[in-house]
């Protein structure tokens, strides 16, 4: 059978050398697309380290009279509205719906480590309350999450490692010992790590990255002005839950400096937070990219074979007459198609290993997927994903094929073998 | 001769039915997807109120620190200090304004409920260069701005949203808990103006520590044949700084034209973004027309082999090569322009129904009355209608070139003999 199939398509070389022309360029483009949108999507799909669901944010705000007092260094307003700020977090901690309440402190920017000998740059650095690991159901794959004041003094950190656990390029479940190292006063300080959580993520297309936990100092001014506050829900209670809960807390929260804002879903906001990151962007145009050449295959490979179909009218009508049945015509014709593809997916594949080894997509300032800030290194392509972006956009295309040959196949076999050979 | 072409062109595309609405839609959906594109770039670049002003404006935000005596170095936005002392002394253009903004919560008086709104820091220079529509009121005045006196003008939906109603001139309200008055409302402004964009805009030297702020600057040349000026007056300014400063060497990111601007985001390499943005346009338009143009060439390929037998009665009585390959070309325009047109008006609803994602306005950038619209004038501009002509002409003659050139070179005898196949 299929030795027939080369000889047709070998005599009809003219024309099957256009369709060979758009399915390995239509090829060559979706494996790329495909690529971008695996690596993206397999990045989203990771674990975040963190559990939203069920989570929320807490906004609060603070009035111009604060900063006032904070500047002019009244230490004893200042005593005061930290006290303040407290006293909100615990009356929001004895909500009944409240599972559990957190109040961190991030890190702008990014500091350095040492871990024996090798310095790593840690993007992710936050000052916490000991229930932040509750709410954020993170688990420990050793040690134990900060107790009380007693940690706070004795320069104890939690970190978490990236891929494979790796800080600093070593299995974090090893590290007992990390040295901050301040880069400016050329000074270093030594933390005590007492517990290893699973990698976490920043936000959704961002790699596992090190991170440091530090204890939250209660007494530190700052708080009043920058701090987030975290809850976790009971499930049974989260229910229009931002509403009964502004209800309940507003006024209990809303005492001088401080006002009552809202609260926000965590899932929500880390959704919305994808926007200004380019790859939300870019994914959707790499969609609409993909579309416009499935569409065009669509419709190039549906007209070739319907002219196909038609300049062969007599040769079908002399096979139905022999003898053949419909459906052996209609799989001639599909089976052609699947040949020309895999032609087109070999020429295709060939000039996306050529493409990807030369970085033509960089110097053409196309996106690639790999390199996301924090990474460092731009993850290369390995021969397992080659395999696989292949196997996708074969699989795509044939569908995209078999698709549009049955319209002409089906009215090639429909023809009745009298009216074809009439024309003879 | 060419009606006759072109009603010979209709004939033919009734008469294979299926082949003709497959290079239709195949032709306009690559009309469509270029067309969004140039439109898209349009409305980001036209000059028309709220932002008329565009083609004369240059823009800066980011500047470079670096200490002369330790190895700080510093980027970051634009110092107000250095605002002041050397960028709002320059000469050559008609205005300088910096610009910031930030989000509030805008409340009435006595009142528990309150807005989350987009603020934008303005002063004087910004009404010079932004043209906001007045429903009444008006702007605030450099000596009031310069005195950071606490005044307002808020957006139309605004005012409806805290007072129920538009008219609210000297009506107080507080912005993060400090009393303002309100001395003007205006329209609206679209999402798509992302400068003039705000829900309420109020003097930056009406809150403390407002130096400690960054800010945009933007510069309306005189004209746009001073941009050069401008760019050299800045550098000036730097050398100048530097020489008397003994800590600081500073140098400004830019300045960028519009377009530049939007490309870049401000940074310093803008010249290397503009060539990347260019060859990603570039690789793109190929891929939109290639693609198609392949498509359509196996149809009219076909097409041709089909009329080996005309063509050849043709030449033998006379018809020369380019008159051949006119008819081929001619024909394929018909499509190609049915086509244009279709693609052309799906564009336009590409882009009223997908605009949040084309113009890249994330959902903290629309204001509190919603996206607004995008400039009709966009649409109809004059690069609209070059663009899709050219477009059209482009894939007509990609698609039919080969085809048109094989059916010239065919010998008559051959194609008079043909149908013996």
């Amino acid at each position: 059978m299929w030795k027939h199939i080369f000889k047709i398509t070998w005599k009809e070389r003219r024309l099957n050398a256009w369709a060979l022309l758009e399915l390995s360029v239509g090829f060559v483009v979706l494996w790329i697309c495909v690529d971008y949108v695996y690596f993206v999507t397999q990045r989203l799909t990771e674990p975040w380290g963190k559990e939203f669901e069920h989570t929320y944010w807490v906004y609060l705000g603070v009035k111009p009279e604060a900063a006032e007092a904070f500047y002019a260094g009244d230490t004893e307003a200042v005593g005061k509205m930290l006290g303040t700020l407290w006293t909100i977090y615990d009356r929001m901690e004895n909500h009944p719906a409240v599972e559990h309440i957190a109040m961190a402190n991030g890190v702008r920017g990014n500091t350095y480590y040492k871990v024996d000998s090798v310095m790593k740059s840690v993007f992710s650095e936050w000052y916490v309350t000991p229930e932040y690991f509750d709410v954020f159901g993170m688990n420990f794959i050793k040690g134990r999450p900060f107790a009380g004041e007693e940690d706070l003094a004795g320069n104890k950190v939690i970190i978490n490692g990236d891929y494979d656990h790796s800080f600093a390029g070593k299995d974090a479940t090893y590290v007992d010992k990390i040295t901050h190292i301040n880069t400016g006063k050329e000074e270093e300080t030594d933390f005590q790590v007492i517990g290893i959580v699973e990698p976490v993520k920043r936000f959704g297309y961002e790699r596992y990255l090190e991170g440091v936990y530090h204890p939250l100092n209660k007494n530190n001014p700052q708080l009043i002005f920058d701090r987030s506050i975290s809850i976790r829900v009971k499930p049974d209670a989260d229910i229009d839950f931002a509403e009964k809960f502004s209800n309940d807390i507003r006024e209990q929260a809303s005492v001088e400096p401080f006002y009552f804002l809202g609260v926000n879903p965590i899932e929500k906001s880390n959704k919305l937070n994808l926007q200004q990151y380019r790859q939300y962007d870019e994914t959707k145009s790499i969609y609409a990219i993909s579309a416009f050449l499935i569409v065009n295959i669509f419709l190039g490979v549906m007209g070739t074979f319907w002219l196909r179909a038609q300049s062969r009218n007599s040769d079908i009508g002399l096979r139905r007459a022999i003898g053949a049945s419909k459906a052996s015509v209609r799989s001639l014709f599909l089976r052609e198609g699947m040949l020309l593809l895999l032609i087109a997916g070999i020429v295709g594949i060939i000039i996306c290993v050529n493409i990807i080894l030369l970085d033509v997509l960089g110097v053409m300032g196309l996106p690639t997927s790999r390199d996301i800030h924090g990474s460092g290194i731009e993850a290369p392509v390995s021969a397992g994903q080659y395999f696989i972006n292949s196997a996708i956009t074969l699989l795509l295309l044939a569908i995209v094929v078999g698709i549009s040959i049955w319209y002409p196949a089906k009215k090639a076999s429909d023809i009745q073998p009298v009216e074809a050979l009439r024309d003879e | 001769m060419h009606r006759i072409y072109i009603k010979q062109a209709l004939q033919l595309l009734r008469q294979n039915k299926l082949i003709s609405i497959i290079s239709i839609a195949g032709t306009a959906l690559a009309i469509m997807m270029i067309m969004v594109i140039i439109l898209i770039e349009q409305v980001k670049n036209i000059s028309i109120a709220p932002e008329p002003y565009r083609n004369r404006t240059m823009y800066m935000n980011q500047m470079s620190m670096d200490s002369k005596t330790d190895n700080w170095n510093y980027a970051m936005g634009i110092e107000y200090s250095y605002y002041k002392s050397v960028i709002s002394q320059m000469k050559t253009p008609e205005t300088v304004t910096a610009l910031s903004s930030t989000r509030s919560i805008v409340k009435r008086e006595n009142s528990l409920e309150f807005l989350s709104v987009s603020t934008a820091l303005a002063d004087a220079g910004f009404w010079k260069i932004m043209l906001l529509d007045f429903i009444e009121g008006r702007p605030f005045g450099s000596e009031e701005a310069e005195a950071g006196m606490k005044q307002v003008v808020v957006s139309r939906s605004v005012a409806e949203k805290l007072f129920g109603k538009e008219n609210v001139l000297n009506e107080s309200i507080e912005i993060d808990f400090a009393p303002y008055r309100i001395i003007g409302v205006v329209e609206d402004v679209p999402a798509a103006f992302t400068y003039a964009q705000a829900d309420i805009w109020i003097p930056y030297t009406s809150l403390p520590h407002y130096e400690d702020y960054s800010y945009d600057i933007l510069m309306l040349a005189r004209s746009k044949h001073d941009f050069d000026a401008i760019e050299k007056e800045i550098r000036e300014l730097e050398r100048h700084e530097n020489t008397i400063s003994e800590e600081w060497v500073i140098a400004f990111a830019g300045p960028h034209s519009h377009r530049a601007y939007l490309i870049s985001g401000g940074d310093e390499d803008a010249l290397d973004v503009h060539k990347k943005a260019n060859r990603r346009m570039a690789t793109l338009f190929v891929l939109l027309l290639l693609i198609p143009a392949i498509n359509l060439s196996s149809f009219s390929m076909t097409r041709v082999k089909k009329r080996m037998e005309e063509i050849g009665i043709r030449k033998a009585f006379g018809a020369t090569r380019p008159v051949i390959m006119q008819q081929v070309l001619y024909e394929n325009m018909v499509t190609s322009l049915i086509g244009g047109v279709i693609g052309l008006l799906l564009s336009y609803g590409a882009v009223l129904l997908l605009k949040n994602w084309l113009l890249g306005i994330k959902s903290w950038q629309v204001g509190i009355g919603g996206m607004g619209s995008i400039p009709i004038e966009a649409f109809v501009s004059w690069p609209i209608w070059v663009s899709v002509f050219a477009a059209c002409i482009l894939l007509n003659v990609l698609s039919a070139a080969i085809p048109a050139y094989r059916a010239s070179r065919v010998l008559i005898v051959d194609s008079l003999t043909q149908n013996k196949e």
